[in-house]
């Protein structure tokens, strides 16, 4: 099926896959060539694209939509996506500490905007990680 | 007449001030291509984006999503889009301007207006006139990031959604090119879907197949809820990419003006030391060759 992964910063992937599974806001949905149309609203987190031959692909996302067109057309619009070899390491293990401490040492009430901020970086922070520990 | 002295500090400083004037010029034209690039990758992400909350928006009531639900304004909030730094023609001059105008023209309508404003020079212009300035943002469109143009709008989203604004415009630079670009003030929430104009909405609304039979997790409702931000953030940064543009083509055609005034100016005063010197040659031998009659005599 063909998959288009779009950003503000351009198209990030495009090209034929055998299976995704992606984080939408319910959990994770498995999608495979005809499934039913489906429109699914994504959280922060790990998107895998199994491509024919190769390695699966795994990819942070943030945010968006997936849309099964048709059983073999599938979008992902996200504001973020990045490959393994996007991130910074160090970086990567240092942003995760920075926001696990700022969500922990927040005051803020569950829920309000600043905490869904924090708890956001948290999510970005450890999909990161996650994508990084996938490197093949 | 000006010593030779004179002219000669002159002519280097000219020579100076034209080699700056090119590398600015260069440099502009440089971030332009890169802003205009950075433009043309937003556009297939922004129309899926817009297409999707169009479509949702047809199918669900309005009225139930803070972001698209219209109220009678009274409180407004305008974002103005300036850059830090000068030298680049009217390009803040027109946007602070129109910014001022459109003002003015809504504050009898309007119980209050505030003004959210990024860059140096928009602060500056609004400091001394009777505007209620809140959050100036610093240094955005020198290093502009989707980031950045997202922390604005989840602040703007706040604003509008708990902090009893009714209304948030947007006042940018619209880039058309290096000589041309256009204002504009345009309303970014409640957001319009799409378009304002109700025929070319219609047009727009064909049966779509897509969601006839679509599933939609959790619900239509829900989906049209979690992608509304995303088209604030990306409206934003793509107005912010439209400024980034439109500064460096305004840069670009000031500076390559000024590198040509430059080099007139250079030319002129080449002359006029040209003609100090040769007075100066002349009369030198004046005075020799009146010495040497002299001892004759």
């Amino acid at each position: 099926m063909q998959v288009t992964i779009v950003t503000p910063v351009g198209v990030k992937f495009a090209g034929d896959a055998a299976s995704i599974t992606a984080p939408s806001v319910m959990g994770d949905v498995g999608i495979l060539p005809g499934h039913r149309p489906l429109m699914a609203a994504l959280r922060t987190g790990l998107a895998t694209v199994g491509i024919p031959g190769q390695e699966p692909l795994h990819l942070v996302v943030d945010g968006g939509y997936v849309h099964v067109v048709s059983g073999d057309h599938v979008s992902i619009v996200t504001e973020l996506c990045e490959n393994w070899h996007e991130i910074d390491a160090a970086k990567a293990k240092a942003d995760h500490e920075a926001a696990t401490v700022a969500l922990q040492g927040s005051r803020e009430a569950v829920s309000s905007l600043g905490w869904l901020v924090k708890r956001h970086d948290v999510d970005l922070a450890e999909t990161r990680l996650r994508v990084l520990a996938s490197k093949p | 007449m000006p010593s030779l002295k004179a002219i000669r500090r002159r002519i280097t400083s000219v020579k100076s001030t034209g080699k700056i004037t090119r590398a600015m010029k260069l440099v502009a034209t440089a971030r332009l291509r890169r802003a205009q690039e950075r433009l043309l990758q937003t556009r297939p992400y922004a129309v899926r984006l817009t297409d999707m909350i169009r479509q949702l928006a047809a199918e669900t009531d309005m009225d139930l999503n803070p972001l698209l639900a219209t109220r009678p304004p009274k409180r407004t909030l305008v974002l103005v889009l300036t850059s830090d730094r000068g030298l680049a023609g009217a390009f803040n001059a027109n946007v602070n301007k129109a910014a001022w105008s459109w003002i003015q023209r809504h504050r009898d309508t309007r119980e209050h207006i505030e003004l959210r404003i990024v860059g140096k020079k928009g602060r500056d212009f609004f400091k001394n006139r009777a505007a209620n300035v809140g959050h100036v943002y610093m240094d955005v469109l020198n290093n502009l990031t989707l980031e950045r143009a997202a922390g604005i709008g989840r602040e703007l989203v706040a604003a509008y959604v708990d902090g009893g604004y009714d209304e948030v415009y947007v006042a940018y630079n619209e880039f058309r090119s290096a000589m041309l670009q256009n204002t504009h003030v345009e309303r970014l929430l409640p957001l319009v879907p799409h378009t304002s104009d109700a025929e070319a909405l219609q047009e727009h609304q064909k049966p779509a197949a897509t969601t006839v039979d679509t599933i939609f997790e959790p619900s239509k409702q829900a989906v049209l809820d979690a992608i509304l931000p995303l088209a604030i953030n990306v409206h934003i940064y793509r107005c912010l990419l439209e400024s980034v543009a439109s500064e460096m083509g305004a840069r670009m055609t000031a500076m390559d003006a000024a590198t040509k005034n430059a080099s007139e100016l250079l030319a002129r005063i080449t002359l006029q030391y040209n003609r100090a010197r040769q007075s100066i040659i002349t009369t030198e031998l004046m005075e020799i060759t009146s010495g040497a009659e002299s001892l004759k005599g």
